[in-house]
């Protein structure tokens, strides 16, 4: 005889533990009798109350583990590890292969300039040399050390060359023009608001024009003119471009590097990229690469940045 | 590993915070490499928690990989849910390479299809019942899926009187929530 009303059958039949014969004669008796139906009904929403309050625990108890941990600079240490960690990771891997590759040259250099069967020559079982032989061994040793010398220095030279930022430098492209746009035609606009985004359309249009001399003051006045500007800290990457443009690399990475720390600017592959570009105008490769290794997966700079690591 | 379910089934603090030692770097990478920023990493690695909690409750929850591999699996699943909501296309998300293959997980819940209104009375009712014992059984039992033999080892019980307090607690609070449904209007 079953009985119905045993709370570890109604358990199992909520949960669908029953077998089928059993679980059948219980949906029968539910089918035919209302106040049954109605207990079930209770008990299936009592234990669905008591998960419902428990998943709403859970929430905020993950919600203040998270506040713990930010209070314990869990986050900023892990942002700042990562950064840092990458950085010197990289820093480390490029500067050894760099050796390696100044010491590979430089051995190839001087061994078309002969200077290792010099050495060997001097090295050989001593005969009685001739003065023109002495001074001819003594040209070439000097020939080779400037050799080195005009190596190493060319070396740096290649590196220090603002040729390279140049040809890699590129204004970020306008993504706010259509936006102010809308604002402008936009009903219901402050006034006030309406003026400073119509300066700021002035100032994209000098910035579209490579005039950045001239956008440069309208962003900045744009930005000192108040806290919560409309798309502020897009503005400011465009001056950070913009200054980047005209060789101001400290005021542009001031800039990049505050949005790359920046939780409300999207785009840091974007600040990253310009960040490198800066300091390849600074001539600092040894952070440039590490920047650009960031970046060699990425589906805008990966080829660029590939590229632009085997030029460095 | 199975301690840390548990402490992590009991609300145990210190396990919530393994969690992010264990594997909030790798899942704020994955969002971070595509496309998202430092605030959508932290919010989409507190919803992964929230199902990853959710999981092993499930009766037949087994974990075959490392946790951390497990929030991974989920937090990608998440984020690239958002990342199609948020554009409308086609995404391949740019993952790391981990040791482990991804579990394959569901990130739907599902939901019970119950009169809401006398799911809210019931809620409050919870809420205003006095008997935090009954609650705590009630709460091991139904929603952290722990048997009543585990209850027992908890509570310091034997496991035939939890067995017991159990269907009383339950009838008990059933009990409440029909008064108060009576007392409000009729079902």
């Amino acid at each position: 005889m079953i009985d119905f009303h045993d709370i570890d059958l109604i358990e199992q039949y909520l949960f669908g533990d029953l077998d089928k014969s059993t679980a059948q004669l219980v949906a029968q008796k539910i089918e035919q009798e209302a106040s049954y139906a109605q207990e079930i009904k209770l008990y299936a929403t009592t234990i669905e109350a008591i998960k419902l309050g428990e998943k709403a625990k859970l929430k905020e108890q993950i919600k203040t583990t998270h506040q713990t941990l930010k209070e314990k600079s869990f986050f900023a240490d892990f942002y700042s590890n990562n950064l840092d960690k990458t950085i010197i990771g990289g820093i480390k891997t490029d500067a050894q292969q760099n050796l390696k590759n100044a010491i590979k040259n430089t051995h190839s250099n001087l061994k078309d300039k002969g200077f290792f069967d010099n050495i060997y020559d001097e090295l050989a079982p001593p005969t009685e040399p001739s003065i023109a032989k002495k001074w001819t061994t003594q040209w070439i040793a000097i020939a080779a050390s400037i050799t080195l010398i005009l190596c190493i220095g060319s070396y740096f030279l290649f590196f220090s060359t603002p040729t390279l930022f140049e040809q890699e430098f590129a204004l970020y492209p306008d993504k706010i023009g259509q936006e102010i746009n809308t604002q402008l035609n936009a009903t219901g606009f402050k006034p006030i608001d309406k003026k400073a985004i119509a300066k700021l359309q002035e100032g994209m249009e000098f910035y579209n024009n490579k005039n950045l001399e001239l956008a440069i003051p309208i962003f900045e006045q744009y930005l000192i003119s108040g806290e919560d500007q409309w798309r502020k800290t897009d503005i400011q990457f465009y001056l950070a471009i913009s200054y980047l443009g005209l060789s101001e690399s400290d005021k542009a990475q001031n800039i990049l590097f505050s949005l790359n720390q920046s939780e409300e600017f999207q785009d840091l592959t974007s600040v990253q990229w310009y960040l490198a570009l800066s300091y390849i105008q600074k001539e600092n490769k040894d952070k440039a690469i590490p920047l650009l290794k960031n970046l060699e997966k990425d589906t805008v700079y990966g080829i660029q940045a590939k590229e632009l690591i085997k030029k460095l | 590993m199975e301690d840390l379910l548990k402490q992590l089934k009991l609300g145990n603090q210190q396990a919530y915070e393994k969690l992010y030692y264990l594997a909030f770097k790798s899942c704020a990478n994955l969002v971070l490499k595509n496309n998202g920023s430092r605030n959508d990493a932290e919010d989409i690695f507190q919803e992964a928690l929230y199902i990853f909690l959710l999981k092993i409750r499930e009766p037949n929850f087994e974990l075959s990989c490392k946790i951390s591999t497990y929030l991974y699996a989920i937090t990608s699943k998440l984020w690239l849910k958002q990342l199609h909501k948020k554009s409308k296309q086609p995404y391949t998300l740019v993952v790391d390479e981990i040791q482990e293959k991804l579990p394959d997980v569901s990130i739907e819940q599902e939901e019970e299809d119950l009169n809401q209104e006398l799911l809210i009375l019931a809620m409050q009712t919870l809420d205003s019942f006095g008997k935090e014992e009954c609650k705590q059984l009630l709460k091991l039992y139904y929603f952290d899926r722990f048997s009543l033999q585990s209850i027992a080892d908890i509570l310091g019980y034997s496991p035939k009187y939890t067995k017991k307090k159990k269907a009383n607690c339950l009838k008990y609070l059933k009990k409440a929530i029909e008064l108060k449904s009576k007392s409000d209007k009729p079902l």
